[in-house]
């Protein structure tokens, strides 16, 4: 699987600042107060409101977005700390370490 | 009938813990971390298992009993995004420092990255105090769920005991490697017999549509039972993920790093597939079953399951939830043995290290010793699943910024660290004794003490560090190779 974040593109956003406006973009999703008040069930859906229908939906979305979210992840640099090291203290350092971007900070 | 179905699926969990001591390796980190060897499949179900509690089936529907299928929305939708998230990032992150530095648990972490003892002991008691009504959930889940199926004839109480009994064998057999196993086979378990008992009682009144039909409209979207502050404040719970010591143990039972991608992406579906049909029965059962209050709604799953499932499945099916609310009982007691075993026992010892075989023995006594503890205070607390679960979560979620700044915040200080401890031990002690619940909304804000709790946590933690020196340089190498500027 190709590790995106390891190579950033001239004049594009970064690859971890992309991740996390598409998960701001989602969290913000989650409060839909546009179907606060609306009743109505969905005969199609099995008769269920449409409220709780955007929110399976919403779960559905979120799978997506972790199948694009993983692609992105840096994992060859944790990978190379398996292949380097067993558990335990005293053991070597791999240089570098994922931040909470999902790219090395 | 019943009770034979229920103690012939607790006998197969048994032999399934007899049959993980085999492979037993006599050391600590095998008892505990299953010497970091499970592979993906393993990892989702036992995570999952873990996560899913008493709180997920029996508080949930007993939730959405009164509240309608909002109840989705406030726990199960924002678990399906945050949840994975944290298991990305913080999850990977705990997972590399454990395995590099032989950590098991999240007080280590602490302890090196601050250098400081009292720290650790304090962030050991928090920890501990917190996984105590999160334990006491399955405690008491387990003992409606056996006391409803058996029409009263098992007494709560005892139905509580059988369950503490049999995570007490298998977990003290085998350890991690059981309670993972153990986790899989009843993660499955209660996935399929969830979904069959749906189908099962969504039939039996006359199908979905039918049986939505007849419940209050007030139940089917938020309305005024729900507040917009309320699904806000909500959103932060998930995080509690992240601050989870028993979470953080399965984290580091992984194999491989990559081993964390099936987790990511399933978690939202499982997420869904489990809440889905909790919230839906709860809300039928409003019609189905009225009258419910209290503490008593968190049983509306077993009424319906009593009163519209054939009697040989209903059974099996009780026996489902049970498995449910085992699967996260025994990784909260593990947890909470590594913790005592490592971080109290393993510090006062540091001159006479125990032996390997010395760490497991002890690591057994205090599963024991846990359970009984958690077993006694179960036959005097009577609270709803739910608001016990809430208040639990809320605490952890209050230690999340502590957590997040050991792993990726380089200038945090251990006087920051401190003041972050203090602010939300002090805040969620505050809410606690006051009048309001957990969900009550916090003067004309409309939010929860969730917010607050984890707000003050963080504010104290940057302010703090800010104003005092950054940790030295030797220190954060061990967390930042290369980086520790």
């Amino acid at each position: 699987m190709a590790d995106r974040s390891a190579r950033p593109v001239r004049g594009r956003p970064s690859p971890a600042l992309a991740t996390w406006a598409v998960l701001t973009a989602l969290f913000l999703a989650h409060h839909d107060v546009w179907l606060w008040d609306a009743p109505h069930r969905l005969a199609w859906a099995g008769g269920l409101p449409a409220g709780l229908l955007y929110h399976v939906a919403y779960c559905a979305a979120a799978a997506l977005v972790m199948v694009w979210a993983v692609r992105r992840f840096p994992w060859s640099r944790l990978d190379r700390l398996d292949r380097t090291e067993g558990s335990g203290e005293g053991a070597p350092s791999p240089a570098g370490t994922p931040g909470p971007g999902g790219a090395p900070p | 009938m019943t009770l034979a179905w229920v103690g012939l699926y607790l006998a197969a969990v048994v032999a399934l813990g007899a049959v993980a001591q085999r492979r037993l390796a006599a050391s600590g980190e095998d008892f505990f971390a299953a010497s970091r060897s499970f592979g993906p499949f393993v990892l989702l179900m036992s995570l999952f298992g873990a996560h899913m509690t008493a709180f997920s089936l029996l508080g949930a529907s007993g939730e959405a009993y009164g509240r309608g299928v909002g109840v989705f929305s406030l726990m199960a939708s924002s678990s399906a995004l945050v949840a994975p998230v944290v298991f990305l990032f913080v999850g990977t992150r705990f997972w590399e420092l454990g395995k590099r530095h032989g950590w098991l648990t999240q007080v280590e972490l602490v302890r090196e990255r601050w250098g400081s003892e009292g720290l650790a002991l304090a962030l050991f008691a928090a920890l501990a105090f917190l996984v105590v009504p999160y334990l006491l959930l399955g405690i008491l889940g387990s003992g409606v769920t056996l006391a409803e199926v058996s029409g009263g004839q098992v007494p709560r109480w005892a139905g509580s005991l059988a369950a503490t009994a049999v995570v007490l064998v298998y977990v003290t057999a085998g350890g991690m490697r059981s309670t993972a196993w153990a986790n899989v086979f009843q993660t499955l378990v209660f996935l399929v017999l969830g979904g069959v008992t749906f189908a099962l009682i969504v039939g039996d009144l006359g199908g979905l549509s039918a049986a939505l039909a007849r419940v209050d409209p007030a139940l089917l979207h938020h309305g005024e039972r729900i507040r917009p502050w309320e699904l806000v404040s909500y959103a932060l719970i998930p995080l509690s993920v992240a601050a989870f010591p028993h979470m953080s143990m399965h984290w580091l039972t992984a194999k491989r790093a990559e081993t964390f991608r099936l987790p990511v992406v399933a978690y939202p579906l499982c997420v869904a597939a489990v809440w889905l049909p909790s919230v839906l029965l709860g809300v039928l059962g409003s019609a189905a079953v009225p009258g419910l209050a209290g503490p008593a709604a968190s049983g509306v799953l077993l009424r319906l399951i009593e009163q519209h499932a054939p009697a040989a499945l209903a059974s099996l099916l009780a026996a489902g939830v049970v498995a449910a609310v085992m699967a996260s009982l025994d990784s909260q007691v593990l947890a909470l043995s590594t913790l005592f075993t490592r971080d109290v026992v393993g510090r006062l010892r540091r001159a006479r290290p125990l032996s390997p075989r010395g760490e497991l023995a002890a690591g057994r006594l205090f599963v024991a010793a846990i359970l009984a503890a958690a077993f006694g205070l179960s036959l005097v607390v009577d609270r709803s699943l739910f608001r016990l679960g809430v208040w639990s979560f809320t605490g952890f979620v209050g230690l999340v910024p502590l957590i997040l700044a050991a792993l990726f915040w380089r200038r945090a200080t251990a006087a920051g660290a401190w003041a972050s401890l203090v602010a939300a031990a002090g805040t969620w002690t505050w809410f606690f004794l006051g009048k309001g619940g957990p969900e009550a909304p916090v003067g004309p804000s409309g939010l929860m003490p969730v917010v607050f709790v984890a707000g003050a946590a963080a504010v104290a933690l940057v302010a703090v560090s800010w104003a005092t020196r950054p940790p030295a340089r030797e220190r954060l190498e061990k967390f930042f190779p290369g980086e520790a500027a």
